[in-house]
């Protein structure tokens, strides 16, 4: 069968009322499907960075807890005793007690009475000695 | 009729769309409207753990004595050992990764019987993500746990106490403060997927956990370090059941240090200890004092005005008889109150117990506090033992002013000398300096509180003059000395009270005292149960005060407060 290629057809396709309705609810449910997919992989996203928050405070406290187990006063003598540190408090002799003025205190040990005893051909001998 | 064919075909599909559209849109309603979780069925609930509180010493957060670490629990399920999988390689990789006996995890996947065979726990993430590898890993899983550590492993165990199985404080500070230390657990509701993972836009509920509140103590760990180190040695050396000792703080009557000996590891407290190591020996073991007590009726003499410190008392060849009853004492001819004390003369301080008579003696011992709690926030605490004076025989009043007849507790005894060196006023002993919640805020702050003043600050002043004189040249307490300080403190050795009777062989060796004696900071009691073969409060007890008191002397940087000469004598020696 032959076309008639002269002739033209004025068909009214849709009415701009339904089409535009048609894409007013395409496009809406387009843009609630983008807005879910976004939500969710947020939701994602904020669920996996309360677990990684969760194991971190966790991990935190776990360290704070491991550290608090390094330095008791035990651990730390057996620390410094491994690298042939041994800590006592200081002799009398090596005590310095200063009143506000920066004098040695009146009655108590002081620099002054360290130097006045080590007399001067000690302090000679052991210069000598290093 | 064509075109009108193809209109009618078009609106079909426009209409068909529109339908299906409005499904969708109701659908979408629906969904979001209505009940998810009566929809979908995957109803997503997850319980969030919530921390016990710490527990400080008084250095604050640096130093945690007790906190609650996360972690995970995991167990053998035999049953659901997927084929694919090599039993072998599973308990291998558990084995390594919980540091467990290869062979006795592979016994474990045989037994067939149960779907739940504890394994054990483990703090380490990487761990989990090991043991869920479902690639390679099944019949193993896991579960939350909140488990309690102790950094500093037995120290103050018997302050802290224990946690049980149930995460119910046990013993001290953890029983006593355990509705402030237990947290508050949160909860999730909402949807999970097909992967049993929570959809975080269908959550529902989102109740966050509450951690417990922060005990923070008055006790310092480096204090209470030395203190338990003194103990110990001193029971281990005199081959001791037990031994005590306490530091407390005179103008506040916050303790420092309290130590009890044999100790346990709060962390395995049912494993290695039974209940009377789990006991606080410094508040929960009732005993005759001995002469420590005579520092006590000293001062009620004197707040009386029946004495000073020179008026002189006839003790005689050293046996006086009483109501029948003879007693014994190193200490012969006349003697003053002052030299009474320094040479711990039982006949002169019975006679003492006479001057003031029973019912000032009990009214003073009552001033002290013996007999009642002291009120202390631990556990176990007791009254002592002190009858009332009306009841008492015709000996008594000669026997309780040297520390027989009378049971104390050594925190009384140390809150009785703390008395004396605080100008006669009595404060309340506590170790929980506050308490603040997990936002910050403080729930709880402890004060110094008055408790009385059973005698005045004068006649306080001179008792510490005289106790001074027990830590000099012929005093009982000479090995109480620490270089550069001076010393009050008094000796004490009480024998063992047994059914029937006393005991011949066993004692109780005391001293207790304050630094530096003039203007007093702190101070110390140590007693020693059954010491052997020495027993003598002045053997036995008084070198480990001197040890303590001269460690927490130069920690506390109390200046020393004796002229150099003195001090230079014993220099270095702690």
């Amino acid at each position: 069968m032959r076309r008639n290629r002269k002739r033209q057809v004025h068909a009214k396709v849709l009415p701009p009322s339904v089409a535009g309705m048609v894409v007013l609810i395409v496009s809406m449910v387009l843009s609630y499907w983008f807005m879910d997919a976004k939500c969710a992989q947020l939701g994602q996203d904020i669920r996996k960075n309360e677990q990684k928050y969760a194991a971190f405070e966790d991990e935190c406290v776990r360290e704070e807890a491991r550290w608090s187990e390094k330095k008791t006063p035990e651990k730390l003598e057996q620390a410094m005793l491994q690298h042939g540190i041994a800590m006592s408090y200081p002799t009398a002799d090596q005590v310095v007690r200063m009143d506000a003025s920066g004098q040695p205190v009146a009655g108590q040990l002081s620099l002054v009475r360290f130097q006045r005893n080590l007399s001067a051909s000690e302090r000679v001998a052991k210069t000598e000695q290093k | 009729m064509h075109e009108r064919g193809i209109q009618i075909r078009i609106w079909i599909v426009a209409v068909l769309l529109f339908l299906s559209f409005c499904g969708l849109g109701a659908k979408l309603a629906y969904l979001h409207l209505s009940n998810h979780s009566k929809v979908t069925g995957r109803e997503y609930k997850r319980t969030l753990l919530g921390l016990r509180g710490r527990i400080f010493d008084c250095n604050g957060s640096q130093y945690p004595m007790a906190v609650s670490l996360p972690a995970r629990q995991f167990y053998i399920d035999p049953k659901s050992v997927k084929k694919e999988h090599d039993v072998n390689t599973i308990a291998k990789t558990v084995a390594s990764c919980l540091s467990l006996d290869e062979k006795a995890v592979l016994e474990k996947f045989t037994q067939t019987g149960s779907r739940y065979i504890k394994l054990g726990y483990s703090l380490d993430d990487h761990v989990f993500e090991v043991l869920s590898d479902a690639k390679h890993i099944s019949g193993v899983g896991a579960e939350e746990l909140v488990i309690r550590r102790y950094p500093q492993g037995r120290r103050m165990s018997h302050v802290l106490g224990f946690v049980n199985d149930m995460g119910v404080g046990g013993a001290g500070i953890e029983q006593q403060f355990n509705r402030y230390l237990t947290g508050t657990e949160g909860l999730i509701e909402g949807e999970k997927d097909a992967g049993r993972r929570e959809i975080f836009t269908r959550r529902k509920t989102y109740i966050p956990a509450i951690a417990g509140s922060d005990v923070y103590l008055t006790l310092d760990h480096n204090i209470q370090y030395e203190v338990e180190q003194a103990v110990k040695e001193v029971v281990e050396k005199f081959d001791a059941m037990a031994g005590w000792a306490i530091v407390q703080r005179v103008k506040t009557g916050e303790l420092l240090a309290i130590a009890s000996y044999p100790d346990f590891e709060p962390e395995n407290y049912s494993k290695e200890a039974t209940f009377d190591v789990w006991r606080n020996n410094a508040l929960a073991i009732v005993y005759e004092p001995g002469s420590i007590m005579k520092a006590v009726t000293v001062s009620a003499l004197l707040n009386e005005r029946l004495a000073t410190p020179d008026t002189m008392i006839d003790v005689g060849e050293g046996t006086w008889f009483y109501a029948g009853k003879p007693l014994r004492d190193h200490v012969t001819g006349r003697i003053s109150v002052s030299t009474a004390l320094k040479k711990s003369s039982n006949i002169a301080c019975a006679k003492m117990g006479l001057m003031l008579g029973n019912k000032k003696l009990e009214a003073y011992l009552h001033a002290y506090n013996f007999g009642n709690k002291l009120g202390i926030e631990l556990p176990g605490e007791e009254r002592g033992i002190l009858a009332r004076s009306k009841d008492w025989d015709k000996l008594k009043p000669t026997r309780i002013p040297i520390g027989q007849g009378v049971a104390v507790t050594g925190l009384q005894m140390i809150n009785a000398y703390s008395t004396l060196a605080n100008d006669g006023v009595m404060m309340r002993p506590y170790l929980v300096d506050r308490i603040v919640s997990s936002t910050g805020d403080t729930v709880f702050k402890a004060k110094p509180e008055i408790l009385g003043r059973p005698v005045r600050p004068e006649v306080a002043r001179k008792v510490r003059e005289m106790l001074i004189g027990v830590t000099e040249e012929g005093g009982t307490g000479k090995r109480a000395s620490v270089a550069g300080y001076s010393i009050g403190g008094k000796t004490g050795t009480a024998q063992k009270a047994v059914p029937g009777g006393y005991s011949s062989t066993d004692y109780y060796a005391s001293f207790v005292g304050f630094v530096p004696a003039r203007e007093p900071v702190f101070s110390v009691l140590v007693t020693v149960e059954r010491p052997r073969p020495q027993h003598t409060g002045g053997f036995v007890s008084a070198p480990a005060f001197a040890k303590i008191a001269a460690a927490t002397a130069r920690y506390l940087e109390i200046p020393p407060d004796l002229p150099p000469e003195e001090d230079e004598a014993d220099a270095g020696q702690l």
